[in-house]
């Protein structure tokens, strides 16, 4: 027994090195798909014919796909067209591309879900669209898109573990490797599952403290 | 002086469905004009589309001597951008059947926006005005509230106050009481009169037809996307020469004594 924690104990560096890594990789994609992703919803919504038209057919193409085909598109296909990714800008790009397209989804139907009145009522006062939308429509939207968005983020901690595929030495992939030499599997694959629950049970709660914070908006 | 509201031959199709088919009307300075008629007739979207809510096909809707949401290049009307509409709309005040406060905001952050952000005013300044407005309503102890802590009456005065705070050259009422139970349409009806009072020009979409006979200077009535007959109350109300506004009017029986 005393010989697996020493395994354990030895191998933590290095576990802790890929969980920093898809902390990394999770924090960008997360970061990159919510700015994209709201501009796509702004677009799907407020875009003029040719703009909506293009932003729908972003979204429904990559939700469409796979995760796992779009990474590969982006690190074996891309090439074809003269870009050269490295496999973490590839697999970033695959990931975040994908969770713009969802974010999008969840900002249009966050502010879709505001009464049109709200709408009527911030014109009757004189505020101009940018002043709607941040004063008056995005504090109520904000609100019904968080349970969503946390959603996207929980799915995009899980993704990352998909870029070990690319050769990227996140979380898994140290797993992986560290399980290739002590051939200790069982512990270590427990060990890394406890490491993606705790990230991600400790953003559904501060998501869910959030949502207590916002409880006022009653209607 | 040219009437504060002028609206000539106003056209307005959703679709179709032609809603309005060719409304004039003017508003004086002060004036205050009651829109009556049954569900349908034309009414809100009339409101709407004074406030630039809605978009017109013919017509046009002038407040002073600006053309209201359009542009008029050879004799066509072409709309406006959106930013320049929006300053259009701060001169014209409305309260809805629904209230429409904004919910994430206190009573007082309610009525100070407008004044903030379109009006630029200070803060402070914005506040104190917004304040002294709730006083006039008699929501001064209610500043810190939300509005789902308010009944609907006071929300609907709380809308008032945002919608006057900015002192438009007029005030557009749709059916603000047909939301509110028996009991609180009194206390909302007197804060209209209170400002009817004060010389706010004002249309108002009403059926309550006792408040309409006290306050309007004149009672325009409605069916079927035209102005069937107008005048002042006294008359129009009582001796209806239409057989539409008989037929209108013969549902409030009993409110105008012997008809």
């Amino acid at each position: 027994m005393t010989g697996i924690w020493h395994q354990i104990a030895l191998a933590l560096p290095q576990l802790l090195r890929g969980l920093r890594a898809s902390l990394e990789i999770s924090a960008i994609v997360l970061v990159a798909g919510s700015v994209g992703g709201f501009v796509v919803g702004l677009l799907l919504l407020y875009g003029g014919l040719i703009l909506r038209l293009a932003a729908r057919a972003y979204v429904d193409t990559v939700r469409g796909i796979p995760v796992l085909v779009l990474i590969f598109v982006c690190y074996f296909g891309l090439p074809a067209l003269g870009l050269k990714l490295s496999a973490w800008e590839a697999g970033v790009t695959a990931l975040s591309a994908f969770a713009a397209a969802h974010i999008a989804e969840i900002v249009r139907g966050g502010i879709d879900s505001i009464p049109r009145a709200q709408t009527d009522a911030a014109k009757a006062v004189g505020l101009n669209f940018w002043q709607r939308l941040r004063l008056v429509i995005l504090p109520q939207a904000t609100r019904r898109m968080l349970p969503p968005w946390v959603n996207a983020a929980v799915e995009i901690v899980k993704g990352s573990a998909l870029l070990s595929l690319l050769g990227i030495v996140e979380l898994l992939l140290s797993m992986q490797n560290v399980v290739g030499y002590t051939f200790i599997v069982l512990p270590f694959y427990l060990l890394t599952a406890c490491f993606y629950f705790a990230v991600n049970f400790t953003i559904s709660r501060t998501a869910a403290l959030l949502e207590r914070r916002f409880a006022y908006l009653k209607y | 002086m040219p009437p504060i509201l002028r609206i000539v031959d106003l056209h307005k199709r959703f679709g179709t469905l032609e809603v309005l088919r060719g409304v004039s009307l003017e508003v004086d300075a002060g004036q205050v004009v009651a829109l009556i008629g049954a569900s349908g007739s034309g009414k809100t979207t009339l409101l709407r589309c004074v406030n630039a809510l809605e978009e017109y096909q013919q017509g046009r809707i002038y407040i002073g001597r600006e053309l209201i949401g359009y542009q008029e290049t050879n004799g066509r009307l072409v709309r406006l951008p959106e930013s320049q509409v929006s300053r259009q709309r701060a001169e014209v005040g409305m309260v809805f059947q629904s209230y429409n406060l904004f919910p994430h905001m206190t009573v007082l952050d309610n009525v100070a926006l407008g004044l903030v952000h379109v009006q630029k005013k200070a803060r402070a300044e914005a506040r104190q005005i917004a304040l002294s407005w709730l006083e006039r309503v008699g929501l001064a102890d209610k500043v810190k509230a939300y509005p789902f802590e308010l009944s609907g009456g006071q929300q609907q005065r709380v809308a008032i106050a945002r919608a006057v705070a900015m002192q438009p050259k007029v005030m557009l009422f749709d059916e603000v009481t047909s939301a509110l139970d028996p009991e609180l349409i009194g206390e909302v009806l007197i804060v209209i009169q209170d400002l009817a009072r004060s010389g706010q020009t004002m249309l108002v979409v009403s059926h309550e037809m006792i408040f309409v006979r006290e306050v309007a200077h004149r009672v325009v009535f409605m069916a079927g996307g035209v102005i069937v007959e107008e005048g002042p109350p006294g008359e129009t109300l009582v001796r209806p020469r239409t057989e539409r506004l008989q037929a209108f009017l013969s549902r409030f029986r009993g409110v105008f004594g012997p008809v």
